[in-house]
């Protein structure tokens, strides 16, 4: 019975292991929709498979996938972090931020795109967290995969489908308002 | 916006996060171009921030970190499990609990200075009342000293029904000042239990799951009584933490069920019932309400959903429900933890004393109510919307009724909740002897009846004549087996035909006009908000009425014109002969 145990429990670890490739970005996206960093949701994506990894012992393979599972994971996570986050003191001035953007940024792209992309991610972040829990909740999922289908959306919140492309709709509508007339001249 | 345009933007949605351009979605849906265009530069702006790949070095420090963990934690696999000596867990109490600890400290000092007697007396300190504070030290004191997340969750849920106890008791003295504070107080230590709860294991933070919705019965049971025992004037506003309390115990229900791991194994079915009941108001002969459908949340992590208890549209006479419940419906539902319920009102039409009726809308249609309830394996949750249609149904000035919806809901059960005292106040000790189900017959056998998914046991002679698809209506109470015995069962009979109302055109002079109301030659004409009128209403008038004219010989008007003014007045008699001019 021990060793069945054992060999059940590797199984799922093997399982988080495999999925990390093709997960790992979609919860990344996920993340940084819903904390407007696109660095931080980097790193807490990594920590969202390490506490995968932890808790799989508990998981049951009954109709839920295990992507599901670890994306609840990483709202959990992401609660959190926002939690802790509001009570840290006034957020880092934006010039920091860039210069921390010019720092890391991918060399594949030069200085001035970086500088742009982190400026257009502060702006994009303001306009998102005035937006409701479920609208962003909705839009981190629809942007966290291109397959993503309203279908899958609606089964992970617990929603109709019509629901969620209302939602959807709903929150680009806002976003639209509230980026003004600026996001239709880029 | 429509389903298509929304269906239009989900699909430019995905196509643009794989890499099409705008164009092309706006040439695929170009009866929505001019509405698309603008949402999808919203798209295109989002999708060059979020929709790329996160960097490699980020991603190769996340496979690493993945390969260190499971590396650790196979090593710990290894290792012989281990009991942590005293002292150790003594060691990693005080290095955590620094917190605890300054509050601890301080709970103990107010302590020490009041003195174990003033302890004592405090047990039973209201908010505003000078021990009060002693009190709360006193349980601040006991959080501290809990070794466990587990003891913790207990002694908040604990200390959440002594809020409850409190506000309930301050309720039934009218004295309202102190319960804001104290509703805070609840949904504090509601959130603070599930979070707690919710670090520990999965099986501990389940049967948590269960023992907060027991709690919630109780509670919420204690907080219903104490309104129905407060002073008139205050009632309104003690009705309102009922609801509040409802919200913070599914809110912790809601949290427990998201943050346990999504393990809801999917269990035997157990039976969700709706009944109503009503406490009727004066002067009128019934409210018929229209419902549609009625539906549960089910808690389950990330299987939550709503569930239908009752498909609507459904009709009811509240006043009807008035001495008994009305069952409205049945219908399985997954055993679980359910935290909320919501139903959307149609119309309301009231019927008056001398038979008219108005048909009103109500001020709020639609309504959730936040109330975590249980429903077991095998077992019949009933639910309970108890309308309160004296305080919800108010004539205005111009004497149109307004419906503003005052309902609680109430949670009853055919069996006893688990884990419950004999003799604590429960909802299960306020079943009724007898409740009225009126349906459509589902299926009908010798010794069953099925009405509206509620099944009822009869004897063969009361479903002489009854066939699948009548409309029956059963009194009837709950049997030994908590399966619903017939007591009596009759066949509505299918209503007249409302006769279609017939078109009428009149003309005459207004003999007596009224807010909304003329008399045209004899006959009572209506205006409503959708007549029009042409030329301006006076009396003696002559006007062209079009209209439906009711049964009661009255005409709803369509339309009204004024054909005449005023009659001419009439020419001043000649003056006799000889007087001055």
């Amino acid at each position: 019975m021990e060793q069945r145990k054992s060999q059940e429990l590797a199984r799922k670890r093997a399982a988080v292991a495999q999925l990390h490739p093709t997960l790992y970005p979609r919860i990344v996206r996920y993340l940084a929709v819903r904390t407007g960093d696109f660095a931080e949701a980097e790193d807490l994506g990594s920590e969202v498979f390490v506490r995968a990894l932890r808790a799989v012992e508990r998981f049951e393979d009954k109709g839920t996938p295990m992507e599901a599972w670890i994306f609840q994971i990483a709202h959990n996570l992401m609660v959190d972090h926002l939690r802790a986050r509001s009570r840290r003191p006034a957020t880092v001035p934006l010039e920091n931020e860039v210069i921390a953007a010019v720092n890391t940024h991918d060399p594949a792209e030069s200085v001035e795109q970086a500088l742009d992309r982190e400026r257009d991610l502060a702006v994009l972040r303001s306009a998102i967290s005035q937006l409701t829990e479920a609208q962003q909740e909705v839009l981190a999922l629809r942007f966290s995969d291109a397959e993503m289908t309203s279908e899958q959306i609606a089964h992970i919140l617990g929603k109709k489908p019509t629901a969620v492309r209302e939602m959807q709709s709903a929150a680009i509508k806002r976003l639209r308002t509230i980026l003004g007339a600026g996001s239709e001249s880029r | 916006m429509s389903d298509r345009f929304e269906l239009a933007l989900d699909e430019c949605i995905r196509l643009m996060l794989q890499g099409m351009p705008a164009g092309v979605c706006l040439a695929r849906h170009p009866e929505h171009a001019a509405e698309l265009a603008p949402q999808l530069a919203v798209i295109e702006r989002m999708a060059a921030s979020f929709g790329r790949e996160p960097g490699a070095a980020a991603s190769a420090r996340s496979r690493q970190r993945l390969q260190d963990e499971m590396a650790s934690l196979q090593r710990q696999d290894l290792e012989p499990a281990r009991r942590a000596s005293w002292v150790e867990r003594l060691a990693g109490w005080m290095t955590t609990g620094t917190r605890r600890w300054a509050t601890a400290a301080a709970a103990i000092a107010l302590i020490l200075v009041a003195g174990a007697g003033a302890v004592a007396a405090s047990a039973h300190a209201l908010p505003g009342e000078l021990l009060y504070p002693v009190k709360r030290a006193s349980e601040q004191a006991r959080l501290a000293a809990a070794f466990s997340d587990r003891a913790r969750a207990e002694l908040h849920l604990a200390y959440a029904e002594r809020r409850v106890d409190e506000t309930s008791t301050l309720v039934e003295r009218g004295d309202m000042g102190q319960t804001p504070a104290n509703a805070a107080r609840l949904e504090h230590h509601l959130a603070a239990a599930s979070h707690l709860a919710a670090g520990t294991e999965d099986k501990s933070a389940q049967a948590f799951q269960v023992k907060l919705s027991a709690s919630a019965a109780v509670s919420l049971t204690r907080l219903e009584q104490a309104v129905a025992r407060a002073p008139e004037a205050q009632r309104a506003e003690a009705s309102a933490l009922v609801f509040a309390a409802g919200a913070s115990y599914a809110g912790a229900s809601e949290t427990l069920a998201a943050r346990t791991e999504p393990l809801h194994v999917a269990g035997e079915p157990g039976q969700v019932q709706i009944r109503v009941v009503d406490q009727p108001p004066p002067g009128v002969q019934g409210v018929i309400v229209e419902i549609h459908d009625i539906q549960v949340f089910l808690a389950a992590g990330s299987q939550s959903r709503w569930v239908t208890a009752v498909a609507g549209p459904r009709t009811f006479d509240l006043l009807l429900a008035s001495d008994v419940q009305e069952v409205l419906g049945q219908a399985e539902a997954e055993s679980g933890t359910y935290t909320r319920v919501r139903f959307e009102l149609g119309s309301v039409t009231v019927v008056l004393q001398d038979e008219s009726r108005q048909t009103v809308t109500p001020e709020q249609q639609a309504l959730e109510v936040l109330r975590p309830f249980r429903v077991e394996e095998g077992k019949t949750t009933v639910i309970l919307l108890d309308f309160d249609a004296d305080r919800s149904l108010q004539p205005g000035p111009d004497g149109v009724f307004r419906f503003d919806t005052k309902v609680l809901v109430r949670v009853l059960k055919t069996a006893p909740p688990e884990g419950v005292a004999a003799g604590a106040p429960t909802d299960a000790t306020a079943a009724p002897e007898q409740v009225s189900i009126t349906g459509t017959v589902d299926s009908v056998t010798e010794d069953r009846i099925v009405v509206s998914g509620v099944e009822v046991s009869i004897n063969p002679t009361q479903t002489t004549d009854i066939v699948p698809g009548a409309t029956v209506t059963i009194d009837a109470q709950p049997g030994a087996d908590g399966l619903l015995v017939g007591i009596d069962v009759q066949v509505t009979p299918a209503p007249p035909p409302t006769p279609e109302p017939q078109s009428v055109e009149v003309t005459g002079e207004i003999q007596s006009l009224a807010p909304g109301l003329l008399n045209v030659s004899g006959q009572e004409v209506v205006i409503s908000a959708s007549t029009e009128v042409s030329g301006v209403l006076a009396l003696g008038a002559t006007v062209s009425v079009s209209g439906a004219r009711h049964e009661d010989g009255s005409i709803l008007a369509s339309r009204v014109q004024v054909l005449a003014g005023l009659p001419p007045a009439p020419a001043p008699e000649p003056a006799p002969p000889g007087s001055p001019e």
